[in-house]
């Protein structure tokens, strides 16, 4: 019987690279009955990977197809990303993975997609700022600080990635916009002026600042509504005070 | 609203079930029917989480029904100690969120830069007793309470073995103690797959040590060089299970016992009718009424 961690280093490689890597006299019993007891633990391990990237990027699933799909994520494993922590997090790196393939940016962009909605479901709970916490004073209303929801985010919207969510009514939409403000995760669509506030809330800013960006290539008429979708969704919350 | 006593509420000696996200809101709008889990399980690696959906619904079902923690990922038995990032989520949790006990298993699941999601085992030696001991103790003097370790399920076994299987974990309990989830299904599947005794086994667990027990299916492999059981908790529990359970509980009095399933989940109403099989051999003993293991006979009756 080698040490306890010469034991473990053993079987962490036959689980990975094959059984070729025990030692004979590891464990007691039939060999044929070794080798399947650890095919069986590799299947275990391989398997619960697999489902976990599964569940984590199903509009991804959706759009590449099962078998593609597979092949995949069996690569990512392969190559030993997202190993070392939970299930539940095993695919953070996914998206950039499949862009550093060489995979399409419609395709990267549903995978980020996909991330951005497991991480809206996990998301620390925050309160979105609602209609009735704009103030009526307007001087109150443009000092306003305004900041992103940390449960929300925006992804340009593709046709790749309407087919994939089967929002097929979103077609004239510029984005999608994720959001948690309380107990579900909600999807919405967005329309040009309000996903360009989106980009301009990449950094806090007052109300009136926000105005004042979305001036420069929005009619007047168009802001307040932009600001109003985007406040609807609970894609917002309060910045903090300069 | 959860109160102080919440926080040190045993399990009761009734059957739960393992709570599972497509259940929550069914479990909590049955409340209050005759037929309902007395507590529930959850897998806290689920909820390792600031907040969320998740998080949310735990919350709720704790504030009505005792929750047991059976982590899966602590990896007691890795020789380089317990996943200490997992250990301090855990923490987290169970400051959050009431924890009327606390479970890993006795195997290891990670290297220092893998993590494997299964539990592998772990040989009976002297060298594994004191990883494990110290590796129980941390996580009790971290969490401040002592914490059940589950015997495994197996399909190896390691040559050279010092002990067999209860004795190590008796010597465990001893070492730490910490008590013992007793996972019945866990001995099928290893007589099965090893050859050990299962009511030779059952005989030689003190119940005194025993927090809570776990029932659940297996899927059995028919192969050349035998059958291969697998330990999926993925379908009712088998009969044989359900024989050496009423035995062993005819025998130590009732213990809070789950119905474990995590794969091919039945409807709700299902699982619960199958806790409803165990609550009633719970209830057909004598000492059921009276809690036959009391506040301060049981094991985690004190402190760590």
């Amino acid at each position: 019987m080698p040490a306890l961690r010469e034991a473990q280093t053993y079987v962490a490689c036959a689980l990975r690279d094959g059984p070729m890597a025990l030692p004979g006299a590891l464990f007691a019993g039939d060999a044929r009955r070794i080798l399947l007891a650890m095919a069986a633990h590799a299947n275990t391990i391989s398997h619960g990977r697999l489902v976990a990237l599964e569940d984590s990027f199903t509009a991804t699933r959706r759009a590449l197809g099962e078998a593609a799909f597979n092949q995949l994520t069996r690569a990512y494993i392969e190559a030993g990303l997202g190993l070392d922590g939970q299930l539940n997090d095993i695919g953070h790196a996914f998206p950039d993975w499949l862009e550093a393939q060489g995979q399409g940016a419609a395709l990267v962009a549903i995978a980020r997609f996909d991330l951005a909605f497991l991480r809206a479901h996990h998301c620390r709970d925050a309160a979105a700022l609602t209609l009735s916490d704009l103030p009526d004073d307007a001087d109150a209303l443009m000092a306003l600080p305004l900041a992103r929801h940390p449960a929300a985010s925006a992804h340009a919207l593709t046709p790749i990635l309407l087919d994939a969510i089967e929002q097929p009514d979103w077609s004239g939409k510029a984005a999608i916009l994720i959001t948690r403000p309380d107990v579900a995760v909600r999807l919405f669509p967005l329309g040009v002026a309000a996903h360009d506030a989106w980009g301009v809330l990449a950094e806090p800013v007052t109300f009136a600042e926000l105005c004042a960006n979305l001036g420069v290539t929005h009619d007047d008429a168009a802001i307040i509504p932009a600001i109003i979708e985007l406040v609807r969704a609970g894609a917002l919350q309060l910045g903090t005070q300069p | 609203m959860t109160t102080l006593a919440d926080h040190v509420r045993a399990l009761p000696p009734r059957a739960g079930i393992g709570l599972k996200p497509q259940h929550y809101a069914l479990l909590l709008d049955g409340l209050s029917d005759a037929v309902r889990p007395f507590w529930v399980e959850i897998h806290p690696q689920n909820y390792f989480r600031d907040g969320g959906v998740s998080r949310h619904w735990l919350e709720r079902v704790a504030d009505a029904l005792p929750v047991s923690f059976h982590s899966t990922g602590l990896s007691l038995g890795s020789a380089g100690g317990p996943d200490m990032a997992q250990l301090d989520w855990l923490a987290r949790l169970i400051d959050a969120v009431p924890a009327s006990s606390v479970s890993d298993h006795i195997s290891w699941s990670r290297t220092a830069h893998e993590y494997f999601p299964d539990l592998l085992p772990i040989p009976y030696i002297q060298a594994s007793l004191d990883q494990m001991a110290a590796s129980v103790g941390q996580v009790q003097d971290r969490l401040k309470r002592r914490i059940l370790v589950e015997n495994p399920s197996r399909m190896l076994a390691y040559q050279g073995d010092s002990w067999e299987e209860p004795e190590f974990i008796a010597r465990l309990c001893a070492a730490t103690g910490c008590g013992l989830l007793l996972d019945i299904n866990n001995i099928v599947v290893s007589a099965t797959n090893i050859g050990i005794d299962a009511q030779a086994y059952l005989d030689a667990i003190d119940p005194v040590l025993v927090g809570e027990i776990h029932l659940a299916g297996h899927a059995v492999e028919q192969h050349d060089v035998g059958p291969l059981a697998i330990d999926d908790h993925g379908s009712a529990v088998g009969e044989i299970c359900w024989a050496l359970y009423t035995d062993y509980i005819g025998r130590a009095g009732p213990i809070p016992t789950l119905i474990e399933r995590d794969n091919d989940v039945p409807a709700y109403d299902v699982l619960v009718a199958e806790a409803q099989r165990a609550d009633h051999v719970l209830c057909a003993t004598k000492e059921c009424a009276d809690h036959v293991l009391t506040a301060t006979e049981h094991c985690l009756a004190s402190a760590a």
